[in-house]
C-alpha cells in the first residue's frame, strides 16, 4: 500500500519550475531517499507534502487523503533541516508540546514524552532549555518530537545537516532502528549520499524539478557507488 | 476542530507573548505612571481636600483619566503583539513545523490572535486593577463597579480588532511598517466613524465624492472603533446606555468576522 502518491505535480515560482510533472509513489514501511543537487526541488517536494505550498497542477496525497486537507497530516511527523523551537522551552516541554499537538494528554502524555526522550537518548537533558543543548542533541530532540506522536510516516529534511561524524552516526543508527523495530515509513531528503546508500531501500533523484530516476537503490546502482552513479547522472543531465 | 490542539497552541501563544520585552517594558512603565499619578492624587487629597467630599470626585476624575491612559498603552501593546504573533513564527522558522501538524490554518490563526488578545487583556486588567487599588487607598472610594467591568470589555473589543489589523499587515510588511500602518488604519477608521457619526444612512450617500465614498466604505465595512471608544467613556462617566448600542455591537461583530475572514484568506494564500 502506498503512503505517498504524487501524480504529475507541478510547482512554479514565477518563471522558475521547481517541480515539473513529478509522479512518485512510496510504499508503507519503506525507507526512501529523495536525492538531488541544490535547487533540484527537493525542499519544494517536502513542503508540498506538508501542504505548505500550493501546487499549480497534479495531485498529491498522504495515506489516500489530498495534502490540501489538514487530516492528511494525521500520523505524519516532520523534522526540518534546522530543527528549532522557542528557546524558553525545555527539552521536555518541547516534546510535550508536540505530543499535545498530536492529541495526547494527561498521564499518557508524560509516559510518551519520557519514552520518546529515552529512545532518542536525551532523557537526561529533559530539564535543559532548548537553546542550551548541542546541535546533535537538538536533532535528537527533533526526532523525539516525531516519536511522541507515534507518527507512522517520518519526513526528514536534511537530517544530517550540520552534524559532526559522531552525530551523523548516532542519528543514522536511530533512524535505522526506527525503520526496523517500529516499521516506520521514513522519507529522507539528503545530500549525504554515502549514508543514504546504506540506510535506504528505494530512492528518487530529482534534477531541475524532474524525476530523472527512481527505484530500488541496489538494482539501480549495479555495483557502482551511489556517489559515482549520482555524479554521472547529474553531469549527463546537465 | 480539536480542542486539545487549539488549547496547546493558545497556551504556546501566551507563553511566547508574555516574554515580549516591549510588553514587559510597557507594563513597568504603566505601573510607574499609575504610582506617580496616585502619589499626586494622594498629595492633593491630603493637602487640600482633608475631610472634603471633593476627594471622591477627584478620585473619580483621576480614575477616568488613568483608564484612558491605560487604554492607550494597551492599544500600543496590542499593536506590538498583533505584529509579532504570526510574524515571529516566520522569523524563527517554526511556522513550517507548526503548520505541519494536522491543524487547519484558521485554527492556527485563531489561537495566535486570541492568545495575543488574552495577553493584552491581562495587561489591561493588571493596570486597571492596580490603579483602582491605589486610588481607593488614597480617596477611600471604590472604583470597581459593573460599568467599569463592562468598559473593560468594550475597550477589549477594540484591542481584538487592532491585533487582527496588525496581524494582516505583518503578513506583508516588516514589523515597524506594520506597526505604523496599524496606527494609520486605526486613525482612518476613527476619523471615518467620527465624520459619519451623526449622519443617517441616506445622508451618508448625499453629495458623494471619491474621498467620502472611501470613508463610507471604511465606516460600513470595518468594526466601528470610535463609537466603541465613546461607549466605553460613557460607561465610565456613568451615563445611561441606550438600546441603539445593540446595532453598534451587531455591526461590530459582523465586520470583525469579515476582518478575521480576510486575515484567514490572505494567510491561506501565503506559501511557507
Amino acid at each position: 500500500m502506498n503512503i505517498i502518491e504524487a501524480n504529475g505535480i507541478t510547482k512554479k515560482y514565477g518563471r522558475h519550475m521547481a517541480l515539473d510533472d513529478v509522479s512518485l509513489t512510496i510504499e508503507k514501511g519503506s525507507v526512501f531517499a529523495l536525492l538531488g543537487p541544490n535547487g533540484a526541488g527537493k525542499t519544494t517536494f517536502v513542503k508540498s507534502l506538508l501542504g505548505l505550498v500550493r501546487l499549480n497542477k497534479g495531485e498529491l496525497s498522504l495515506n489516500g487523503t489530498s495534502v490540501t486537507e489538514a487530516t492528511s497530516r494525521e500520523g505524519v511527523g516532520y523534522l526540518p533541516e534546522k530543527f528549532s523551537f522557542y528557546p524558553y522551552y525545555t527539552v521536555y516541554g518541547c516534546v510535550a508540546f508536540f505530543g499535545k499537538m498530536n492529541g495526547i494528554s494527561g498521564a499518557d502524555l508524560h509516559e510518551k514524552v519520557e519514552e520518546a526522550l529515552a529512545k532518542t537518548g536525551v532523557l537526561e537533558l529533559k530539564d535543559k532549555k532548548i537553546n542550551a543543548i548541542s546541535k546533535g542533541q537538538l536533532q535528537r530532540t527533533g526526532i523525539a518530537t516525531l516519536l511522541v506522536g507515534d507518527s507512522e510516516l517520518l519526513i526528514l529534511d536534511e537530517p544530517f545537516s550540520g552534524l559532526d561524524p559522531l552525530g551523523i552516526k548516532e542519528l543514522k543508527d536511530l533512524i535505522q532502528s526506527l525503520a526496523k523495530e517500529e516499521n516506520k515509513t521514513i522519507f529522507i531528503n539528503s545530500h549525504i549520499l554515502s549514508e543514504m546508500e546504506k540506510m535506504c531501500k528505494t530512492m528518487a533523484i530529482l534534477n531541475k524539478g524532474k524525476i530523472v530516476v527512481k527505484g530500488e537503490i541496489q538494482s539501480l546502482l549495479k555495483g557502482v557507488s551511489l556517489e559515482d552513479y549520482f555524479y554521472k547522472l547529474i553531469k549527463g543531465d546537465a | 476542530m480539536n480542542l486539545l490542539k487549539t488549547k496547546a497552541l493558545l497556551h504556546n501563544t501566551i507563553t511566547k507573548e508574555y516574554r515580549n520585552k516591549a510588553l514587559l517594558f510597557l507594563l513597568i512603565f504603566s505601573l510607574g505612571v499609575i504610582t506617580l499619578a496616585n502619589a499626586l492624587v494622594n498629595f492633593i487629597s491630603e493637602t487640600f481636600l482633608v475631610n472634603n467630599p471633593q476627594a471622591a470626585i477627584l478620585g473619580d476624575k483621576s480614575f477616568f483619566v488613568m483608564f484612558m491612559v491605560i487604554t492607550f498603552l494597551t492599544t500600543l501593546i496590542s499593536v506590538i503583539l498583533g505584529t509579532s504573533c504570526i510574524k515571529s513564527d516566520f522569523e524563527s522558522s517554526s511556522i513550517g513545523q507548526i503548520l505541519a501538524f494536522p491543524i487547519q490554518r484558521v485554527e492556527y490563526l485563531g489561537a495566535r490572535i486570541i492568545g495575543a488578545w488574552i495577553t493584552s487583556i491581562m495587561f489591561f486588567i493588571i493596570s486597571i486593577g492596580y490603579t483602582a487599588f491605589l486610588f481607593s487607598l488614597s480617596t477611600k472610594a471604590s472604583f470597581i463597579s459593573g460599568p467599569v467591568i463592562l468598559a473593560i470589555l468594550t475597550a477589549s473589543a477594540n484591542l481584538l480588532t487592532t491585533i487582527t489589523i496588525a496581524a494582516i499587515l505583518s503578513l506583508y510588511l516588516p514589523k515597524l511598517f506594520a506597526f505604523i500602518f496599524t496606527f494609520a488604519i486605526r486613525i482612518l477608521i476613527g476619523s471615518s466613524n467620527a465624520y459619519f457619526a451623526k449622519d443617517s444612512f441616506s445622508e451618508i450617500f448625499q453629495d458623494m465624492s471619491v474621498l467620502k465614498f472611501f470613508g463610507a466604505m471604511i465606516h460600513f465595512f470595518f468594526p466601528r472603533m470610535q463609537p466603541m471608544e465613546v461607549f466605553t467613556k460613557e460607561l465610565l462617566e456613568g451615563k445611561s446606555v441606550g438600546l441603539d448600542n445593540i446595532a453598534l455591537f451587531g455591526q461590530y461583530f459582523v465586520t470583525y468576522i469579515i476582518l478575521f475572514s480576510l486575515l484567514s484568506l490572505f494567510f491561506s494564500r501565503k506559501e511557507i
